[in-house]
């Protein structure tokens, strides 16, 4: 840079950084020698799909909330309508979701050599049922994991 | 160019580069693998000019390295495991056996610049990068990586002052 440093540079100069081992040189060749797996998902697709599923859980969560709100002239009124019909004595008091952990599990190759990243989400669903005759409750919590591999781009 | 061209250049000190990020030698080789693969196999190289390569896969190693720490980190704190006593401070350059005491005090000294400092004194003097190109990896202007330098070699004369091994050897 300047005559100010040049001893300085010049020891550094001759400092030589450690060498790469063998053995990263031989797990980069066979990195790249190895097919690339995977699929990306386009990034719309997935804003689309988590956008989805999040107006599910607030129309879910929110009728769940008006049938249990004290007073509510609604509460108890009409039984929701689920898959698999339930004796009308049988209530659905409770439905929701809860985000445990998210994970970045880094940036992966997949198809088409597009790096993505790939991202572990936790959830937990909780679900609850009453009998209003006999005033019993049964609640269910299901706990899962979502993979969602995020598409990057890299120009 | 051949990828085998480029480790043999310039792999040492793309694994220095990596060492900052990294708590040892092997980490740090494991970043540059990560690293190199990544964009090697993206295709994101073909978009690059032959001459920016070199740059380019500094900053694809950083990234690599500073993905590592995260992961790292979720991994501490799921497990309670502290990680930090498996930082090893030396091991970053071959020391040569003539000049050992000198050169593992222009180790440890090097290791203790910030890091933006080192960072930029690391691309400079190993990966020998222009400051353009520095600049252009890390986002900052040619005038700021220079400084940076400057300061880097300023702060690294002022600790080596404060060292007897150094004075004696005549490092300034």
């Amino acid at each position: 840079m300047s005559d100010e440093f040049e001893r300085l540079e010049n020891e550094l100069h001759g400092m030589q950084p450690r060498a790469m081992s063998e053995r990263t040189r031989r797990g980069i060749e066979e990195a790249l020698a190895a097919p690339s797996a995977g699929r990306v998902i386009p990034f719309r697709k997935i804003l689309f799909r988590v956008g989805a599923v999040a107006a599910a859980m607030v129309v879910i969560t929110t009728i769940a909330i008006r049938l249990r709100a004290p007073g509510n002239p609604d509460a108890g009124a009409e039984p929701m309508q689920v898959a698999a019909p339930a004796p009308e004595y049988i209530e659905r008091a409770q439905v929701d979701t809860l985000l445990l952990n998210s994970e970045d599990e880094g940036i992966i190759m997949v198809g088409d050599n597009q790096p993505a990243r790939r991202v572990r989400v936790d959830l937990v669903d909780r679900m609850e049922w009453t009998n209003r005759a006999s005033g019993r409750s049964m609640q269910m919590t299901r706990p899962r994991s979502e993979i969602v591999l995020v598409g990057l781009r890299t120009d | 160019m051949d990828w085998r061209e480029i480790l043999d250049q310039h792999g040492s000190a793309l694994v220095l580069y990596a060492r900052q990020w990294s708590r040892n030698h092997a980490d740090a080789e494991d970043a540059v693998q990560e690293g190199f693969v990544r964009v090697w196999k993206s295709g994101a190289l073909k978009r690059v000019p032959p001459d920016k390569i070199v740059p380019y896969l500094f900053t694809a190693v950083k990234t690599a390295a500073l993905d590592r720490i995260r992961s790292a980190k979720r991994r501490k704190t799921r497990e309670e495991k502290a990680s930090e006593e498996l930082y090893e401070p030396g091991d970053m350059f071959e020391i040569d056996p003539d000049a050992e005491d000198r050169q593992r005090v222009v180790q440890s000294v090097v290791s203790q610049l910030p890091e933006e400092q080192r960072e930029v004194l690391v691309m400079k003097v190993w990966g020998d990068l222009t400051f353009r190109e520095i600049a252009e990896q890390l986002k900052i202007s040619p005038n700021t990586a220079a400084s940076r330098y400057r300061y880097a070699m300023e702060r690294l004369r002022g600790l080596l002052e404060e060292d007897p091994v150094a004075r004696e050897g005549g490092l300034l």
